[in-house]
């Protein structure tokens, strides 16, 4: 333990080991913080295949893909403190206090620059607005998964999935692989909210109905759950009278949608964009509050662990800087089309020839064009053949010639499926 | 109002329905399909003066009879036991009265029928100590809110609760109601001598709770309102009765009586049949159904619901205390109005509201229900915000159609005492009940034998340590001494191993994730319990050494888990 460390990480998973690796290349001291007692986060249970194709060019596990970040870890000398979670964080001068809980005690940890790699948290039934009784059997689709890949216990024989997001395709193809019959994937949506592959692989390739448009309305049972209701919404996304089925079923999991957890950006008032309940950043990935800096599912949902290093290692890497520039921000706003842009501002004052963006679109696009303007000029414009809601596009992005009276606008048009 | 004249009202309700008088009580008989006329019927009959109480036996047609649910399993735990005292029901009467009791050296059972104790009015309702202003001194009711109002600074540091007076605010939106309102409630604070409501302008209002609605012209201010968490205070009062000598059986369902010579002789459960003096029927929704297996049953709980929703902490601005609008009752329904609440832990609560139902545990939800109580709160607080909801639940209230609690001695069987109809304000309510009928058991009793004090007896119960609460120093203390109290295992709400471990060792031991959600509130969070629902499973088979598939949410059936993988279980289980 250090008198006061260059950079903090809080949390340990994908994010939090790459941040670690890109502040620890730059020379900096540093300590990852990490609530349970091993590295990994999520990963740990992701015993599926498809983790880093793009970063390291082969298809891996997430515990393989974990074990391969923490590696990379190696050649540096950094301090990692497990089953310690951070209650409080105050801002001094020049540096951050941090009050942490762990076995050895309630400890004070000083650092001059904070990571914040907190990861997601699912929404539950409850926040979906799900009735009817309170049974056991009712499970996000992430809590399912920890139960049967790192408990080694099916939690449900015989279950229907709402919501089409990836967790919950990759549970139905979990489940069947266990000898689990899953019913069908109801998605209240008009479209799938999982990536294309997973669609294939997970839900096509083993005969699982998915349903677009549906809902689930209502539980029953009072020990166990023993039945769910179905029904058809309509474009508000409201259930239909008379459309209403009961489907026997002794598990429902929820793969509903994934919130950035940020209460620890909260107690030193990170600003958050509504967009994507995480932080605004600058292309540094820093936040509002200077010395903090945002990366992984904590700073947006991501849908590709690469994509969360990549960023996670940029992130450290800018955290280690030993001077900071005073921050001149310009917004970069979000034109019709697009549904979360990230960074949400460029500090004119760094680097910014290489942006690494990443976006998402408000629905389904064909033969759509990405324009960014800078003071109504183009300046950047990309074709895509099909844009979707549940992928985030990256985009490496090289501005020129900013003034603090840049307009910088990102706009999206195509044909509507 | 007259038999004859009760029954020409009767008739035009519904032609089946019929009205005699029998000892003492109206019994309604007849058979009808629309329940609201059942419970229309069952109000018009009440006439404190000429009778004790209304018996609705009118049939609801194609509803199956609601009875004590059976039993999922016979044993033999109980056969031959003859205890001082048992009393049905673990709700916070019956643990409170336990408690009471304890101070004798008496041989005392708590029966139950579910899992854990406080798990049905005791822990579906908003923990507010009510201030008994709606109530008169006339009603059972209004005296025993005012004494339990006023025992529960006492009673809550005896069994280290958590509570807070922090009062509590009506609010009206029109000045001229100013004049008449607070005359009224002088009036009603004078007469059910309660601490003097105090009129607030909307100035200091807005002074005092920035959240609430700009229309409201003013409100007022009754000082002695509290908060507690009815659960935990349920539970406290089990643990101090257990740690001076009571006994509790859970899963334990009562299934009749035998009576002779006005003398209840035994009780017999699923787990045997007891040979009692004294038996308190403290069964909440099922008192009705238990008097009438003693058959001596004068009155009818019919089922009120109501739906609670909870948000965020994130939200705990909007109110400090509680607001509630009496006047902007759009569904017009039993109930004192329901408020934004905070919570003593911090969470705003929105409700109750009120619906009658035939069902005694029907504790679903509907949207329609939540949809009228965000309307109708947001009313009161304009920046509720349904985003922010992260649970919501219902319970079912214990009325009686005289809206009143019933507390005495039965008086046909010699050792049999009712504490019946504890609907709200059961809660503020409880110790002051609990005084009344340790009296009352008591008296039974010396006609039986010479009674002593407990000798040991201790008032004092120990809480779980909350290090949330603590110095920097204590807490440091706390971990050094045993180390799992520094390990967060809910995240949400900070709750670590260590509390969680205390609640599964703890007198009345948490068995379920509910009964260690219920003592220490991992997976109360936003989360639900998704990320330490598992992890307390996990303690939960390794303190009582089963597999994992064996750990019930909540009652017998409710497991988690079904069965191994293909590949075995795991068994390294890291937090």
């Amino acid at each position: 333990m250090k008198s006061i460390y260059d950079v903090t990480v809080i949390g340990g998973g994908p994010a939090g080991l790459a941040a670690a690796k890109g502040a620890s290349s730059k020379g900096a001291s540093v300590l990852i913080i990490e609530r349970e007692s091993l590295l990994g986060g999520i990963l740990k249970q992701c015993i599926h295949d498809g983790f880093g194709l793009h970063r390291y060019h082969a298809p891996m596990t997430g515990p393989e893909y974990a074990e391969k970040e923490y590696q990379q870890l190696a050649p540096f000398s950094l301090d990692i403190s497990t089953q310690t979670y951070v209650i409080n964080i105050n801002s001094m001068n020049d540096s951050f206090e941090l009050l942490t809980t762990s076995r050895f005690g309630y400890r004070t940890i000083h650092t001059r620059n904070i990571i914040l790699a907190t990861g997601c948290r699912e929404r539950t039934a409850k926040q979906v607005f799900i009735h009817g009784s309170r049974p056991a059997g009712i499970f996000t689709a992430g809590t399912a998964q920890y139960y049967i890949n790192r408990m080694g216990y099916l939690p449900t024989k015989r279950c229907v999935i709402l919501g089409s997001g990836d967790v919950g395709l990759i549970m139905a193809r979990r489940l069947t692989l266990e000898g689990a019959t899953v019913l069908g994937v109801f998605e209240a949506k008009n479209e799938p909210s999982g990536l294309t592959r997973n669609l294939h692989q997970c839900l096509e390739d083993f005969d699982i109905p998915l349903s677009l448009s549906t809902t689930v309305t209502r539980v029953f049972g009072e020990e166990r759950l023993n039945a769910v209701e179905i029904a058809k919404v309509d474009s508000s996304m409201n259930p239909i009278r008379g459309t209403e089925k009961i489907i026997a079923c002794d598990g429902l999991i929820l793969s509903v949608g994934l919130i950035p957890e940020n209460e620890q950006a909260e107690l030193i008032n990170v600003q958050l964009d509504p967009s994507t309940h995480g932080p605004m950043i600058t292309q540094d990935f820093m936040t509002s509050v200077p010395g903090v800096y945002s990366a992984g599912n904590a700073l947006q949902v991501h849908d590709l662990v690469d994509y969360v290093s990549e960023g996670a290692e940029c992130a450290g890497i800018a955290a280690a800087q030993t001077s900071r520039p005073i921050p001149m921000l310009i917004p970069i706003q979000k034109g019709s089309g697009l549904s979360t842009l990230v960074p949400q501002h460029l500090n004119i004052n760094l680097p910014y020839q290489n942006v690494i963006s990443y976006f998402r679109v408000t629905r389904t696009y064909q033969n759509a064009t990405l324009t960014i303007y800078v003071d109504d000029r183009p300046i950047l414009s990309k074709r895509y053949v099909r844009v979707r809601p549940p992928e985030m596009e990256r985009l490496v992005v090289q501005y020129s010639a900013l003034s603090e009276a840049s307009i910088i606008r990102w706009t999206l048009e195509g044909e509507i499926v | 109002m007259n038999l004859h004249r009760l029954q020409t009202k009767l008739n035009q309700l519904h032609p089946s329905f019929l009205a005699k008088e029998v000892d003492d009580a109206v019994v309604l008989t007849g058979n009808c399909d629309d329940y609201s006329l059942i419970v229309q019927a069952g109000k018009l009959a009440v006439d404190k003066k000429r009778y004790r109480g209304v018996v609705n036996n009118i049939h609801l047609s194609d509803h199956p009879l609601t009875s004590v649910p059976a039993p999922t399993f016979y044993d033999q735990t109980l056969e031959g036991l003859c205890p001082d005292v048992i009393i049905i029901g673990g709700g916070i009467i019956g643990c409170s009265i336990a408690r009471e009791l304890s101070k004798w050296d008496l041989n005392v059972y708590v029966l139950d029928k579910s899992s854990d104790v406080g798990m049905h009015g005791s822990s579906r309702n908003d923990g507010m100590i009510h201030p008994g202003i709606d109530l008169t001194p006339k009603l059972k009711k209004g005296i025993y809110n005012r004494l339990g109002n006023e025992l529960y600074s006492k009673v809550s540091s005896e069994l280290q609760v958590p509570f807070e007076r922090r009062g509590s605010y009506l609010v009206f939106n029109k000045s001229w109601m100013r004049i008449g309102m607070m005359l009224y409630l002088r009036y009603k604070s004078s007469i059910n001598k309660i601490p003097m409501v105090r009129y607030v302008s909307q100035r200091e209002l807005l002074k005092k709770e920035p959240e609430v609605g700009k229309q409201f012209k003013g409100a007022a201010y009754f000082p002695s309102t509290g908060y507690v968490s009815p659960y935990l205070m349920t539970i406290a009062y089990a643990e101090n009765a257990i740690q001076n000598g009571v006994t509790f059986s859970l899963n334990t369902t009562v299934l009749g009586f035998s009576v002779s010579n006005h003398h209840m002789e035994s009780v017999q459960t699923n787990r045997g049949t007891l040979f009692p003096k004294v038996v308190i029927n403290a069964a909440g929704v099922f008192a009705d159904v238990i008097a009438e297996m003693a058959n001596d049953r004068f009155y009818t709980i019919h089922p009120r619901k109501g739906t609670i929703a909870i948000l965020d902490k994130k939200s705990a601005g909007l109110t400090e205390t509680s607001i509630g609008d009496p006047f902007h009752d759009p569904q017009r329904q039993n109930t004192k109005g329901g408020g934004v609440v905070r919570t003593v832990d911090n969470n705003i609560l929105i409700g109750p509201d009120a619906v009658e139902t035939p069902l005694r545990e029907d504790y679903t939800t509907d949207q329609q229900q939540l949809d009228q109580l965000i309307s109708k709160f947001t009313w009161v607080t304009p920046n509720l915000n349904r985003g922010s909801i992260i649970t919501y639940f219902s319970g079912i209230r214990a009325a009686t159609y005289e809206e009143d609690f019933i507390v005495e001695p039965s008086k046909r069987i010699e050792n049999f005492i009712h504490v019946a109809g504890i609907q709200s304000p059961g809660i503020t309510a409880a110790p002051a009940i609990a005084l009344d009928v340790e009296q009352m058991a008591l008296q039974i009793l010396g006609s039986y034998q010479v009674i002593n004090k407990n000798s040991s007896y201790n008032p004092y119960r120990k809480s779980i340590p909350d290090p949330r609460k603590m110095t920097s120093i204590e807490r440091e203390q706390l971990i050094k001494n045993d180390p799992e109290f520094g390990v967060i295992l809910c995240r949400c709400e900070q709750i670590t191993k260590g509390e969680i471990r205390a609640a599964i060792r703890s007198p009345l031991p948490a068995t379920t994730l509910d009964a260690v959600k219920r003592r220490v509130r991992a997976g109360m969070g936003r989360c639900q319990g998704s990320f330490c629902g598992p992890l307390v499973l996990a303690m939960l088979a390794e303190e009582q050494h089963v597999p994992l598939n064996r750990i019930e949410k909540s009652g017998k059936g409710s497991t988690i888990l079904c069965a191994p993988t293909k590949g075995g279980e795991s068994h390294e289980i890291h937090l």
